[in-house]
């Protein structure tokens, strides 16, 4: 045998042991109970079993038995069986006692225990399908009515915020239940573990102002990768030569963002502050601005239209639309309308105030809305009001 | 080896076809996901999105669309949790962080919303950081919202009241006097300049999401320049809880009033007062009040009286207008039913329409109508006629009152307020003594504190 046959033969053998080894701790995990998946891993973020440790980063598993643990400046997004999120603050300690699903009777329960740190989660069909869902603390047990709460525990102190649903605390030293969340007094509360004493509060207290989100002045320390076999890390670090296609398969079998990146950059999108005023595309401005005609197909039944005004003043801090002015000319004579209103959402409630026609007094309504932040499009029309026969509307378009 | 070189290969082969399948399939689903949401088909956009949950989840890019699909969809708790994603990748990725203060503020996370739009204070994006700045100021009003407020006003005022005596005018009415018969009395109108001073403070408390306590004291004063003895002053002092549930919002409220006239104490007034209002639609809202009250009289115990009234009430918000309609009815009793007091007795019935209308920035128009009737169930047998067998006023006394009120507030600045009303009342009563015509006019300068 050469060396070099001896080396392919030796990596053949290590590849296969290791294979071996996976496919032990695969089985391994697979006798305890999935309880959900990382989603994001950023900084130290571990599982312990009592015979096992794992890093955990996206993708990784974790099991009814496991104790996630987050050090300093480490946080962490899991979805769990039932579809519930849970995200862990930094130096958390939650343990997993139970986390059952049955997918096609829907029923199951989850009980974990916070031993130390915070949580937020968002309840998922366990509680949908009103199964158990209860989260114990130090000092005491948070039965979940759902669907999104946080708890912090710092010092002596167990702070409490529920941000959509309700939730039941029971209090361990006293063995007191009180409720907060929708329909309660309170959707904050601070508890006293030693004293067991509670206290609602009616603003968020100062420690959930952190977020989970990190601050932008610190690196993300984010685990992209499966973690669990070094071997297929080395093999990434290989294949970055490679087509991102194939980097995409050797990295997990299923593609990262690295392969797509390009086409699901947000920056190719309109401006993403527009995304969000698209549902109500003026839902950010303020001030008075005035909007003037750029487009029309006014008609008229007295032959063609000629020297089309309109402009609107809108104050976007009361919602008005202050003053409008209307004016275009037929061979009848010169059409005029005066109009106020409110905007409603993006919508333009308008009241036509005044209207003629040459002479004659004219009758009619304008109908728009905002379709951006700086125009709005609608419709009128007009009709002599002795002559309704005689009338002229069309199509408009204004802009700041 | 030949043959493991090229099982090898076969399963390169396999794998780069099915994950090159894969990931066009992933990529074109991606690619949907953007054009449903540039579409603003948020609904079908989150849908998908939450197909290719388990797939892309981890990914900044596909959280920041995932949140802004759940954001739009009314996802708001997803969103948060995406966006977060973004940013525990992407630190500096202002967009997701202004989306994450968004959705924060959103779902009144005041705390954490406040430091995200501090963080963005810096951002490049003009546009980001002025609205940043504008959603902490909100916030600041929100939180402190939740916090004990005070309010106070100070205002002082001159006026002019045409009838400040309630004459009758230049007539001379016949008056039967014991043993000496009619004599012609005339009650001439007297006007006067007058000045006022009022101040009042409001204490407000919450003591849990939907309930508070309420506290208030108000102290006015009217003087009329030559008519001393009609001076008038009152103290006002009112503690109550609000509770609100749903559209519903409650107030209870216990009231005190020391009333001074000409100088003296006049009278003590101590009520119950209680009010719903069902705001059945975002414009619009009706409420209903009541008050039961107990008067006691200083100079004449013929006048303590014990009232029970019920007013209903409607008010309706278009642009920037506001119509308030509403009709009341109420019954004051005498506290010792008797000859000398029975006629004070009464029944008051009324019915109103009030409009105000928010003139730009400066100011507020208001034009106000109340038409009045009060019916006393008793005659009044304490005056007789001239030859002492018949009575002077031989049927029940009833009373109309018209009253007409135009108003206008000028907005001088944040806390001070030009104020100015001009009110006409008629009185006509089958009892002629109690005939008025009366306007007032008044020019205040108030401050809010």
């Amino acid at each position: 045998m050469t060396f070099k046959n001896l080396m392919v033969s030796s990596s053949f053998a290590c590849l296969l042991i290791s294979t071996i080894g996976l496919m032990a701790a695969s089985a391994n995990a697979s006798e305890s109970e999935l309880a959900g998946k990382t989603i994001i891993a950023s900084g130290d973020v571990n599982a312990f079993t009592p015979e096992d440790k794992r890093t955990l980063s996206r993708r990784s598993p974790i099991y009814k038995i496991d104790k996630v643990t987050t050090a300093d400046d480490s946080q962490a997004q899991f979805k769990m069986i039932d579809g519930g999120i849970v995200a862990l603050q930094a130096n958390t300690e939650l343990e997993i006692a139970s986390y059952q699903y049955d997918q096609e009777t829907n029923t199951g329960s989850a009980v974990m225990n916070l031993i130390s740190g915070g949580l937020r989660t968002i309840s998922g069909k366990i509680k949908s399908y009103n199964g158990n869902y209860t989260l114990n603390t130090p000092a005491g047990s948070i039965g979940v009515r759902g669907t999104h709460f946080e708890v912090e525990i710092l010092g002596d102190e167990l702070f409490l915020a529920v941000w959509d649903g309700a939730v039941d605390f029971k209090v361990s030293r006293t063995g007191k239940l009180f409720s907060f969340g929708e329909n309660e007094n309170f959707n904050y509360a601070k508890i006293q573990q030693t004293t067991g004493a509670v206290k609602g509060l009616l603003n968020p207290p100062a420690v959930f102002e952190s977020g989970y989100a990190v601050p932008e002045n610190q690196a993300s320390k984010v685990k992209t990768g499966p973690s669990k076999n070094e071997t297929i890390s080395i093999a990434v670090q290989a294949s970055k030569k490679r087509s991102p296609v194939a980097t995409e398969i050797l990295t997990s079998g299923k593609p990262t963002s690295s392969g797509v990146a390009s086409e699901l950059n947000p920056s190719e999108l309109k401006k993403d502050s527009d995304l969000f005023a698209l549902q109500n595309p003026i839902a950010e401005r303020v001030g008075v601005t005035k909007f003037e005609l750029v487009n029309h197909n006014f008609t008229s039944s007295m032959g063609d239209v000629s020297d089309a005004n309109m402009e609107m003043t809108v104050n976007f801090d009361k919602q008005r639309v202050v003053t409008g002015f209307l004016s275009f000319n037929d061979e009848g004579g010169k059409w005029s309308a005066r109009f106020n209103g409110a905007i409603n959402q993006a919508k333009l409630e308008l009241d036509v105030l005044n209207a003629s026609h040459g002479k004659n007094r004219a009758e009619g309504e304008i109908n728009g809305e905002f379709t951006s932040d700086n125009q709005a499009r609608g419709s009128l029309f007009f009709n002599e009001i002795k002559m309704p026969s005689v009338s002229a509307g069309g199509e408009f378009e204004l802009a700041e | 080896m030949y043959k493991l070189k090229k099982y090898w290969i076969v399963c390169c082969f396999i794998g780069v076809v099915n994950a090159a399948s894969f990931n066009s399939y992933a990529s074109d689903d991606r690619q949907k996901l953007i054009e449903l949401v540039e579409q603003q088909n948020y609904p079908a956009a989150y849908q998908l999105a939450e197909q290719l949950f388990d797939l892309l989840a981890g990914d900044p890019d596909f959280d920041y669309l995932y949140g802004l699909a759940a954001y739009h969809a009314g996802y708001f708790q997803e969103a948060i949790f995406a966006f977060e994603r973004t940013l525990l990748v992407r630190p500096e990725d202002d967009n997701a962080r202004y989306a994450l203060a968004l959705v924060y503020f959103k779902v009144e996370n005041y705390i954490a919303a406040r430091a995200e739009f501090a963080r963005l204070e810096h951002t490049q994006d003009e546009y980001v950081r002025q609205q940043s700045l504008q959603y902490m100021q909100a916030i600041e009003g929100n939180l402190q919202a939740n916090n004990a407020q005070l309010a106070a006003n100070l205002s002082v005022g001159l006026g002019y009241d045409s009838n400040v005596n309630s004459g009758l005018g230049d007539e001379l009415y016949p008056i039967p006097i014991p043993n000496v018969g009619l004599v012609d009395f005339k009650f001439p109108e007297q006007s006067a300049y007058q000045q006022s001073l009022s101040a009042n403070v409001l204490y407000f408390r919450p003591l849990t999401k939907p309930g508070g306590i309420i506290a208030s004291a108000a102290f006015d004063k009217t003087n009329y320049s030559g008519s001393d003895s009609l001076e008038k002053a009152n103290l006002d002092l009112a503690v109550g809880y609000i509770h609100k549930w749903q559209n519903y919002t409650a107030k209870a409220t216990v009231f005190y009033q020391k009333f001074w006239f000409g100088g003296g104490v006049y009278q003590d007034l101590y009520a119950v007062l209680g009010q719903v209002n069902w705001q059945y639609k975002t414009n619009q809202k009706i409420a209903l009040s009541s008050n039961f009250s107990i008067t006691d009289n200083i100079e004449n115990d013929n006048l303590d009286l014990q009232t029970n009234s019920f007013k209903l009430s409607h008010s309706y918000r278009f642009s920037e207008h506001k119509l308030t309609t509403y009709v009341s009815h109420g019954k004051e009793s005498v506290t010792d039913y008797s000859f000398d007091s029975k006629h004070y007795e009464r029944y008051v019935n009324a019915l109103g329409i009030n409009w105000q209308m928010l003139v730009n920035d400066w100011g507020i128009f208001e034009l106000g109508y109340q038409y009045q009737s009060t019916r006393h169930p008793h005659l009044n047998e304490t005056i007789v006629g001239a030859g002492g067998e018949s009575l002077f006023f031989e049927q029940k006394r009833k009373d109309h009152i018209n009253t007409v009120k135009f108003g206008f507030e000028y907005f001088i600045s944040k806390q001070w307020q030009w104020q100015n009303s001009y009110q006409i009342s008629n009185r006509n009563s089958n009892h002629l003594f109690y005939n008025f015509d009366r306007s007032v006019f008044s020019s205040q300068l108030n401050y809010r504190f």
